[in-house]
């Protein structure tokens, strides 16, 4: 049986027999945990592990002859597997993006991997081939994604950028930062009543997602390119990812509550891509990390056409979501006052605490209901939807209106009793992080929104409605 | 705006989901009253359990009551731009979805439904969070008009 490459089949740079052995790890593990010393075995001058150390470097090389890929006319194919064959064909008029990844070991070795994604596909990686080869690839496959750029020499303007001090401000008002001190504090007071100093070291671990979301955007810059917007960050291995403006489903502008204190605002996009790889996906997305507070049109308006509409313009939502909002919130205030109350009556405070509660929760909840009222906001065009609503996490997201795949009118209970209701929009977008929704519209203008969203939205068809 | 009215789901459907109503109802009053016949063959029970058949047929005459309610709320049309569906009580939802966003439209049909005439509609969407928007039991007639009329789009 050969697997000899034919037809314009190549093979990947030897290197990836490493990838292999890497996907193999669990056969060494499982090896070693079974102990192959202990089973009798017949050829008793050859040791049990090296036996299976060869096996696993045979299969890993094995695979590697296996695996081929070639760029045909119409089409990228790559075929690999030893046992259970696989080929998986994209076609090369689908291919939406290309991602050459170089880690810190890759760019020692001069190695890189390719990730070639199509809408509606799974990933095509080809790894490791050769910088060259790499670069190969990626100029033909962007060729046919009409992304090749004539004057690669000239970088173009940036969008968006950041230097290292921004970024450490960026990393220290994540609101995942103030929840990972939170539960250190949490943690560290439980520890001081239970009496045990290594309770809190576990919850460090909780650090790492701060880090980590602040660390992939190092040396980050955006910039506009023909009909695209492209990303990449990195020091070591450089990530890049991007996307036709025509498939920004939504804009959104992030407020995490310290960064708004200090003036900053982070932008980001949000696409239908459901086959972007976690590699790329780490700065996927991301347009703008910081920005002045309230300048989010400066970047919105390249990717998704003159918006017009502002903060100045956003109507106010029914008076009546404070009186909603503040219902909720006394139910909660209710429920810990009971808590207070046999807690108080537990270590014989009497009633002080239930008083306490009340008190401060009447004075919370009366504030947060109408600071509520003052974020919601909704304006409309004949071309785009801006939403703004989060009293403390505040966001703000811009949807152009022929992105819009349905509209829900929705109305609880106690919004039927005030005759206020919700108009949430749906596109096409995944992996956004909140809901485009228009919260406590007196009902007849929520219905009016809703009639508008989706009769603009039927006019424009779009070729495949996506 | 669209002036053509909403049309509410046939008296049908409301026969059948009272149907399912009682069908639900007598599986639970078989299991309970197996469990009342044999359980004291082995152990005493509880002088409360002998209330639970009383609790099953109150919940019953709840549920005919409330079926009749969620049935009254259930709504559709399709006008010249718009598939709208209206439902739920307690939360109420209208869903507009633009005829040009429909991708596929699938019809489904249980034993019961058919032996009423009836199924269920469902109209897919790009969307990723709504993803679909379902009319159960609608008239099987209806429903091909629907399709009918949305395949000439």
């Amino acid at each position: 049986m050969t697997a000899a490459p034919t037809a314009g089949w190549r093979r990947l740079h030897p290197l990836t027999v490493f990838k292999e052995l890497g996907g193999l790890a669990w056969a060494i593990v499982a090896a070693l945990v079974l102990d192959f010393e202990q089973i009798p075995f017949p050829v008793d001058f050859v040791d049990a592990d090296v036996i299976v150390a060869i096996a696993v470097f045979g299969y890993a090389v094995t695979r590697y002859f296996f695996t081929a890929y070639r760029i045909t006319d119409r089409t990228l194919e790559l075929r690999r597997g030893v046992f259970v064959k696989s080929l998986q064909v994209m076609p090369r008029e689908r291919v939406q993006a290309v991602n050459a990844i170089t880690g810190f070991v890759g760019r020692i070795l001069g190695v890189t991997t390719v990730e070639v994604s199509a809408a509606d596909a799974e990933d095509i990686k080809l790894g490791f081939v050769s910088e060259e080869e790499g670069e190969r690839l990626r100029l033909v496959l962007e060729v046919d994604a009409g992304l090749a750029d004539e004057d690669e020499e000239k970088l173009p303007e940036p969008l968006a950028s950041i230097d290292p001090g921004k970024l450490v401000l960026y990393g220290l008002t994540q609101t995942s930062l103030a929840i990972f001190i939170l539960v250190v504090v949490g943690a560290i007071v439980v520890a001081i009543v239970i009496g045990n100093a290594f309770l809190p070291l576990p919850t460090l671990f909780v650090a790492f997602w701060p880090v980590f979301q602040t660390v992939n955007l190092v040396g980050f810059r955006s910039w506009l390119e023909h009909d695209r917007i492209r990303a990449e960050a990195g020091v070591i291995g450089k990530r890049r990812a991007e996307s036709p403006l025509d498939r920004i489903q939504v804009v959104e502008v992030l407020r995490p509550p310290l960064r708004r204190l200090l003036g900053y605002e982070t932008v980001r996009i949000v696409t239908g891509d459901a086959g972007v790889s976690p590699e790329s996906l780490r700065i996927a997305g991301m347009v703008a990390p910081l920005r002045p507070l309230g300048q989010w049109r400066e970047v919105a308006d390249p990717l998704v056409g003159t918006v017009l509409l502002d903060e100045g313009d956003l109507e106010e939502s029914s008076r009546l979501t404070i009186r909603r909002a503040a219902v909720r919130g006394g139910l909660l205030v209710a429920a810990l006052v009971a808590g207070a109350w046999v807690a108080g009556r537990l270590v014989d405070w009497g009633w002080w605490p239930a008083l306490v509660v009340a008190l401060a929760g009447a004075v919370v909840v009366g504030l947060y209901a109408v600071a509520r009222w003052k974020v919601l906001g909704w304006a409309v065009s004949d071309r785009y939807l801006v939403v703004r609503r989060g009293v403390v996490d505040q966001r703000l997201t811009v949807t152009p209106i022929h992105k819009v795949q349905d509209v829900t009118v929705r109305q609880t209970f106690f919004q039927h009793r005030l005759g206020i209701a919700n108009v949430e929009v749906d596109t096409a977008g995944v992996m956004g992080t909140g809901r485009i929704l228009a919260v406590d519209l007196r009902v007849h203008r929520a219905r009016e929104l809703a009639d508008h969203l989706a009769e603009a939205a039927a006019r424009v068809a779009l070729p495949d409605g996506v | 705006m669209t002036t053509e009215p909403l049309n509410p789901l046939s008296p049908r459907a409301l026969r059948l989901r009272r149907l399912r109503v009682l069908i639900e109802a007598g599986l639970v009053i078989l299991v309970l009253g197996a469990g009342l016949v044999l359980v004291p063959r082995f152990t005493t029970i509880p002088r409360w359990a002998w209330w639970l058949p009383a609790v099953v047929v109150l919940a019953t005459v709840i549920a005919w009551w409330w079926t009749g309610v969620e049935f009254s709320r259930w709504a559709w049309r399709l006008t010249a731009d718009l598939f709208e569906v209206r439902r739920g009580v307690l939360i109420q939802r209208t869903h507009l979805v633009p005829r040009s966003r429909i991708q596929n439209v699938t019809t489904t049909a249980g034993p019961l439904q058919r032996r009423f005439g009836l199924l269920s509609l469902t109209v897919h969407t790009a969307g990723a969070r709504t993803k679909n928007v379902t009319v159960d039991d609608l008239e099987a007639a209806e429903a091909d008009a629907i399709r009918q009329r949305l395949g000439l789009t």
